[in-house]
């Protein structure tokens, strides 16, 4: 057993080192390998035992003639020693020899077959850095076509506005207005009155939206009230109502039979999450219905509101939060988006403790937004 | 027979701009027909064939490019002279509709009513 392990580790170190043996067939037929073994002695060729029994008889004949001589002092004993010393040395040496040019053939294939695996691994490495690379550019050129968008399209819903309230006003100047009745004057005025309304809005829509660029946005505790949710609910409702109706598609809201349970929130920022997911169903859907819900699930108040639009592609439904973000089937819709919506209610509802949004969506069929908030001392999952 | 007068059709969808537009137009003596979405647009430009149109691109229903593919397949409209009056100031979007045959492109923020008013004039010929 104890023999059988020694051989074991000898073989492994062995053939880990590789040497080759000159006597072993294997080698005289030029037909080598480091990892193969010797098909008389089974060890790798270094060690092969052919060479050793071959020394070690040769040894043993030239004992015995030499004991032989010794008790019979004969001269061709002699002569037979002789030769029989002169094969020895001359094959320990040419053994010896042999060895160190399949030594010296070995080490350079060695050399060789380290150059190519650390070859290998450079380009390895080189192709892992290119892809890196590769990828952190196509993330930068999407990037930098989200932020063009953007401009274009801010550019626009500011210029909006300001076309509006600047023609107006170049045209009381010329005064042609003024010589209108006062009835066409007044909504005039009107007019300019909501765009700028518009303007300001667009541009605190904007300014939220950057100011909110960070991951430490929270609501200030002093705005932190305990409210009934169906209260911010309904104000969306009666305030989107005449959108849809203008639209010619339907706006539903369900309430729970019961109150449901209060929650801490900020009333103005809730109102505004759910406002801008009531605006993105109405302007994503072009008939059907969008409904408003409400409902409570143990400890946790749940807003849905769905619509019967466009959808949101798979695809695209990752980024949908992310800022300027819009998918593949809105960005030909020039609607109002300014790609800030979304980005402004994930970021509201979650600066709710324990607040949470979701959404599912299927291409053509509509989109289900939730928003999850606890009740006043229930779970905050 | 006197020639009926030049008719201009504004597809705008945002109502204070149409009402800006059309009081305009109506004070500087221009005949207007003023639609509410590209698909109104559409068919009253093919009901009316208008002299000119203006044509807003980013609208609801229909935006101001899809009106135009229409209008220039259209055997009764392909002819009329468009102008797409608009905010958008895409590159992209004057390239494409320059190739549908665009005679202008006129940022609203940036042209008061009067010098709209002219350039309509200008282009129908009215003094």
């Amino acid at each position: 057993m104890a023999k059988d392990e020694k051989l074991e580790k000898q073989k492994t170190e062995i053939g880990e080192q590789g040497y080759l043996n000159k006597n072993c067939w294997l080698v005289k037929n030029l037909n080598y390998s480091p990892y193969r073994r010797c098909q008389h002695c089974n060890f790798r060729f270094r060690n092969c035992l052919f060479l050793h029994y071959q020394v070690i008889s040769l040894i043993l004949i030239i004992f015995f003639l030499t004991l032989f001589f010794l008790v019979e002092g004969k001269i061709s004993t002699i002569i037979v020693i002789t030769i029989f010393t002169l094969v020895t040395v001359y094959g320990y040496f040419f053994n010896r020899s042999t060895e160190k040019i399949v030594k010296a053939n070995f080490s350079e294939r060695k050399a060789k077959e380290a150059l190519e695996d650390l070859t290998e691994k450079l380009e390895e490495k080189v192709d892992e850095q290119t892809k890196d690379i590769k990828e952190k550019n196509v993330h930068l050129e999407k990037l930098l076509e989200m932020r063009s968008e953007f401009l274009d399209i801010a550019s626009h819903q500011l210029k909006t506005p300001v076309s509006v309230i600047l023609g107006t006003i170049s045209m009381f100047q010329e005064g042609s207005i003024q010589k209108l009745p006062k009835e066409q004057q007044d909504k005039f005025i009107n007019n300019i009155f909501r765009k700028a309304k518009k303007l300001s809005t667009i541009i605190s829509d904007i300014l939220r939206a950057s100011e909110m660029d960070t991951d430490g946005f929270q609501l200030s505790p002093a705005n932190i009230k305990s409210i009934q949710p169906e209260d911010i609910v309904k104000s969306v409702y009666d305030e989107m109502k005449p959108e849809a109706v203008d639209k010619g598609i339907g706006l539903e809201l369900t309430l729970p039979d019961k109150p449901a349970g209060k929650i801490l929130a900020d009333p103005d920022f809730l109102e505004q999450a759910i406002y801008n997911l009531a605006d993105n169903a109405i302007k994503y859907t072009s008939k059907g219905v969008v409904k408003i819900a409400l409902s409570q699930e143990g400890g946790r108040i749940l807003i849905k509101i769905a619509d019967s639009g466009i959808g949101i592609p798979k695809a695209d439904q990752k980024k949908m939060f992310s800022k300027f973000a819009r998918a593949e089937n809105a960005v030909d819709m020039y609607t109002d988006g300014s790609g800030l919506g979304l980005f402004i209610v994930k970021k509201i509802v979650e600066a709710h403790s324990g607040g949470q949004i979701s959404f599912t969506s299927e291409e053509k069929k509509g989109t289900v937004f939730t928003i999850s908030l606890p009740t006043e001392g229930g779970e905050k999952r | 027979m006197a020639k009926a007068a030049k008719k201009t059709l504004l597809i705008e969808d945002d109502p204070d701009q149409s009402y800006l537009y059309s009081t305009k137009f109506q004070l500087e003596g221009l005949d207007i027909i003023s639609a509410k979405s590209g698909s109104e647009g559409l068919s009253k430009a093919i009901a009316e064939k208008p002299d000119l149109i203006l044509l807003d691109v980013v609208m609801n229903d229909m935006d101001g490019m899809e009106v135009l593919g229409k209008l220039r397949k259209n055997r009764d409209t392909k002819n009329i002279p468009v102008v797409l009056l608009t905010n958008l100031a895409k590159k992209e979007l004057r390239e494409r509709s320059k190739k549908l045959g665009v005679i202008g492109f006129w940022p609203k923020a940036e042209i008061l009513p009067q010098e709209i008013a002219d350039r309509v004039k200008n282009i129908l010929g009215i003094k």
